[in-house]
């Protein structure tokens, strides 16, 4: 009742406010439907530079992928967890048949 | 006798408010809700801590309170400038009010986040734009419940799910708001599993839950090297009020992604965001004050935040449901919900429902996507309104 009563929606009209709101969401929009387009046309430009500059392994990238061979701690518990649930399941349904 | 009766007038027993004790008592839910139900424990345990440390009530002549902060006067007798210095908690909020901490908050979550399955899928930036349809009509909302532009457009942001985004416009815009829109944004943002399930369940069939995705291409070294760049650059050529939170999450980013600054973006993504967060939270809850909080502002305020939350949601789902109208590979509607910016939690709600359908059905990875794009967005918009209302 008293939300009804404070709400006026002429109010929205006055100080441009759908203009503000219309011309903001279009910018918003704006910006992200030209990162939409770099992103998509990203790999065909590095297709087209790496003909004139071909990407060399470097040193951080190289050491980035020799670490990223081994899972860590968190990955290794993941994948124990999982084992361990897929035989709990298995373990129980196999008795279920018994 | 007499001072036993004196001190005892000083208490916070004595003085306490009917408003001071619901505070309290809100403090108190959040840490309970942290706690018990594991909604955003990060935030919501500072923010009730600083709640309940803002509504004990102040003695007289000591300056306890975030609100009290030093200042310069003229003594009127000898002439002289007289400096008083403000409460402690002021000096920390500080980093709230002049909008410094959520630039830094920004820069850590730049440093933590993983855009390859954005760029991997650049379709579903889109959604991300879709989202910010709720930060501006709930300004519509606002300004037809009048409050003026500037304020309207601060309670709009809340729609952007971003308490630090929210935070930084209303401490531009709407300071004597700041208050309950940081509440209002950091309290849906823990609500997300709460607020979007429903609306992302009334919106979708049984038969668009179920659809897969493709799983996302591998994204090369290089490709995630000039994304950050690109990316601000576009985003701030267009929009330039977005510089400040935009600047420092791609700089984060490209800390994260450049391979030869690994310190400086693991300390920007742990200890550095873990110190910004508990001071911005516990400073957050101690500005809320019964006094300056209980007021029916605050009430429209939580109003509008819900809807906001609910319109974006809404905003991400249908924006993805029309764009299956026009794509072969289709899109499962549900991961237009992650298009609120609330990093990593309407993902994993996404994940969720989705997996309630279908057990195996991994929707996470392609959540992240609309989920990031929604951060980048809901900081253009900030800027937009920014540089607009200003």
């Amino acid at each position: 009742m008293i939300l009804a009563a404070v709400f006026d929606a002429s109010r929205m009209v006055k100080g441009e406010g759908i203009a503000i709101a219309g011309t903001g969401l279009l910018i918003v929009f704006a910006a992200l439907v030209l990162i939409t387009l770099f992103i998509a046309a990203l790999p065909r430009i590095l297709e087209a530079v790496a003909k004139v500059l071909p990407e060399v392994p470097d040193r951080h990238a190289a050491a980035d992928a020799s670490e990223s061979l081994l899972p860590d701690d968190a990955v290794l518990a993941a994948i124990g967890f999982v084992l361990h649930h897929e035989l709990q399941k298995q373990v129980e349904s196999a008795g279920n048949k018994n | 006798m007499s001072i036993l009766f004196e001190f005892l007038s000083t208490t916070g027993f004595a003085s306490m408010t009917w408003g001071n004790l619901i505070m309290i008592l809100i403090g108190i839910v959040f840490i309970f809700l942290a706690i018990t139900k594991d909604y955003e424990p990060l935030l919501l345990v500072p923010i009730g801590m600083g709640a309940i440390v803002g509504n004990i009530p102040l003695i007289e002549g000591m300056s306890l309170s975030v609100y009290q902060q030093h200042q310069w006067s003229l003594d009127a007798v000898t002439g002289e400038i007289v400096y008083t210095p403000g409460s402690v908690l002021s000096y920390l909020y500080f980093g709230v009010s002049w909008g410094i901490y959520p630039p830094l908050i920004f820069l850590g979550i730049g440093a933590m986040t993983d855009f390859s399955t954005m760029l991997s899928n650049p379709k579903l930036v889109l959604l991300g734009a879709a989202a910010q349809v709720g930060v501006f009509l709930t300004f519509l909302g606002a300004l037809a419940l009048d409050f003026s532009l500037k304020e309207a457009g601060a309670i709009g942001i809340i729609g952007g799910a971003d308490g630090p985004t929210s935070i930084f416009l209303s401490s531009r815009l709407a300071p004597d708001l700041l208050g309950p829109i940081a509440i209002a944004a950091y309290s849906y943002m823990a609500l997300v599993p709460v607020i979007q399930p429903p609306i992302m369940k009334l919106l979708t069939s049984r038969d668009e839950r179920l659809i897969r995705m493709k799983p996302p291409r591998k994204v090369s070294t290089r490709e995630k090297m000039i994304f950050p760049l690109a990316a601000f650059l576009i985003c701030t050529m267009i929009a330039p009020g977005a510089i400040v939170l935009l600047g420092m999450m791609f700089f984060g980013n490209l800390l994260k992604e450049s391979l030869v600054t690994e310190r400086l973006a693991a300390t920007a993504r742990t200890a550095m965001i873990d110190i910004v967060t508990v001071l911005l939270g516990f400073c957050v809850g101690a500005s809320t004050q019964a006094s300056t909080f209980l007021t029916n502002e605050s009430l429209l305020i939580f109003g509008l935040g819900a809807l906001s939350f609910a319109v974006a949601t809404a905003g991400g789902v249908l924006f993805a449901k029309f764009m299956n109208l026009f794509l072969e590979e289709k899109i499962n509607p549900l991961v237009g919900a992650a298009g609120v910016s609330a990093v990593p939690d309407s993902a994993r709600v996404v994940q969720m429902v989705g997996q309630q359908e279908d057990p195996h059905n991994f929707l996470l990875m392609h959540a992240m996507a609309p989920n990031v794009a929604g951060v980048i967005g809901s900081a253009v918009a900030a800027g937009v309104l920014w540089a607009v209302l200003s």
